[in-house]
C-alpha cells in the first residue's frame, strides 16, 4: 500500500474514470503506478499522455537500448518497483540474469558497445546531471546514435528520473510479479 | 516535416545574443508546423516567448506538447502549499540537481513574491536552507531527499510532513514538483543548455 490514500479503479468516476479506462483498454487495468495520482486527476492524464508519448518516439533507438536505459535509470535511482518492471522486460528481450544483475550495479562490460553507451549515458545523467558535457554525446555519436535517438535516450533516462521519484517517494515499493505483462502498460 | 537544424552546437551568424541551443537539432520557432507549431504557440501565447528548453525536444513534437501539458498541470494542482512554497521547492530541485538553465525563472518568481532572500539561501546552502515557516522546511526537507536520495525515502519522510499539517493532495503536489523538475532539469544538462536562460 501507498503512503498517501488513492482511488481504487471501482470507485472512481469522471475525469478519473476516463484516465484508467484509457490504461485499461490494454492492459485491463491500471497501474499501480497510475493509481498514486488519482487525488488528482489532471496529474494521472499528463501523466499518461507524456508516457505515451515517451514511448512512441519512432527513433532508431532499439528496445533493447531503450530498455537499458531505463533499468539503469531505476537501478542508480533504488526504485523496485520500476527495475521489477523493466528486468520482466529485458529477459523478453533476451539478455540474460547474469548481465541484467551486472547492469543493475552499474556495470555494463557485458554489453554490446551501442547499448554500453546507452547505459553509461543513463547511469551518469541520474548520479549527476550537471556533469554531462559534449563529450559524453560524442560518445552517443561513435555508438550510431544521431540527434533523433539521443533526444529519445535523454528523455527516457530523464522521464524515468520522474517516475522512480513519484514511486519511491510516495511508498509504492512493491515489486511486480514475474508475469506482469510489462509492455502492455503504455496506453494506445 | 519541418527542416531541423543539422549543426546546432555551432552558432550561426545573426542568431540571438544569449540564445542556447543545446547539443541536438531543434526545429526554430519560424520553421515550426502541425503539432509543433500549436505547442509553440500555446507557450508564446502564455510567456511570450518560446523558451529553448521547449524547443530542445522538437524532434518528437508529441513530446513537446505533452511535456507542455504536464508542466501546467504541475503548475496548477490545487493543493494548499503557498505559490512561493512550490517555487522553493522548484528552486531547490534544480539547485541540487546542478540545472543554472533552470534556475532562473524560479528565482524571478520568488524575488517577485519577498522571497528573495530564501531564493538566495537555496542557491548559495541547498542542503540547510531554510525559510520562515516549519511547514514549509518540511516540504524542502523532503525535496531534499527525494532528489538526492530517491532510494532512501520511508514513510517517516511522509508522516513529518503530515505532522506539519500537510494533507494528502499537498503532498501527492510536493512530490509531483520535485519529481517533475528532476525529470526537466536532466532534458537540459543532459543536452546541453548548460548556461543559466
Amino acid at each position: 500500500m501507498p503512503w498517501i490514500s488513492t482511488i481504487a479503479p471501482e470507485q472512481a468516476t469522471g475525469r478519473l474514470a476516463e484516465a484508467y479506462e484509457w490504461q485499461a483498454k490494454r492492459l485491463g487495468r491500471p497501474t499501480e503506478f497510475t493509481q498514486l495520482g488519482s487525488l488528482e486527476p489532471e496529474i494521472v492524464h499528463a501523466r499518461l499522455a507524456l508516457y505515451k508519448a515517451s514511448e512512441n518516439t519512432s527513433s532508431a533507438l532499439t528496445d533493447r537500448q531503450k530498455n537499458i536505459a531505463s533499468h539503469v535509470t531505476s537501478s542508480v535511482n533504488r526504485t523496485p518497483h520500476c527495475v521489477s518492471r523493466s528486468r520482466i522486460k529485458l529477459r523478453e528481450l533476451g539478455f540474460d540474469e547474469e548481465v541484467l544483475a551486472a547492469v543493475e550495479s552499474s556495470h555494463f562490460d557485458g554489453l554490446p558497445p551501442e547499448e554500453a553507451a546507452v547505459a553509461r549515458y543513463a547511469e551518469k545523467l541520474t548520479r549527476d546531471p550537471a556533469s554531462i558535457s559534449a563529450a559524453d554525446i560524442e560518445d552517443l555519436r561513435r555508438a550510431g546514435l544521431t540527434d533523433h535517438e539521443i533526444l529519445d535516450v535523454n528523455n527516457q533516462v530523464a522521464h524515468l528520473n520522474y517516475t522512480n521519484r513519484v514511486a519511491n517517494g510516495l511508498g509504492l515499493l512493491s515489486e511486480v510479479a514475474p508475469d506482469f505483462p510489462a509492455f502492455d502498460t503504455v496506453p494506445v | 516535416m519541418t527542416s531541423a537544424r543539422t549543426s546546432p552546437s555551432t552558432p550561426e551568424p545573426g542568431h540571438a545574443a544569449g540564445a542556447e541551443k543545446g547539443w541536438i537539432a531543434s526545429v526554430p520557432p519560424e520553421e515550426a508546423t502541425g503539432q509543433l507549431a500549436q505547442a509553440y504557440q500555446k507557450q508564446q501565447a502564455k510567456l511570450g516567448r518560446v523558451t529553448e528548453l521547449t524547443q530542445i525536444g522538437s524532434l518528437y513534437p508529441a513530446l513537446v506538447a505533452t511535456r507542455l501539458a504536464l508542466y501546467e498541470v504541475v503548475d496548477a494542482t490545487p493543493s494548499a502549499i503557498p505559490e512561493w512554497a512550490r517555487r522553493a521547492v522548484a528552486l531547490l530541485t534544480s539547485v541540487l540537481n546542478g540545472c543554472r538553465f533552470c534556475t532562473v525563472g524560479h528565482t524571478e518568481r520568488l524575488v517577485e513574491d519577498g522571497h528573495g532572500p530564501l531564493a538566495e539561501a537555496i542557491k548559495s546552502q541547498p542542503e540547510t536552507a531554510s525559510s520562515s515557516s516549519p511547514p514549509v522546511d518540511a516540504l524542502l526537507s523532503y525535496a531534499r531527499k527525494l532528489v538526492r536520495r530517491p532510494g532512501e525515502i520511508t514513510e517517516q519522510d511522509i508522516q513529518s510532513l503530515r505532522d506539519e499539517g500537510w494533507s494528502d493532495l499537498d503532498i501527492l503536489d510536493v512530490n509531483n514538483i520535485a519529481a517533475y523538475y528532476c525529470y526537466i532539469n536532466r532534458v537540459a544538462t543532459g543536452l546541453g543548455l548548460t548556461r543559466e536562460a
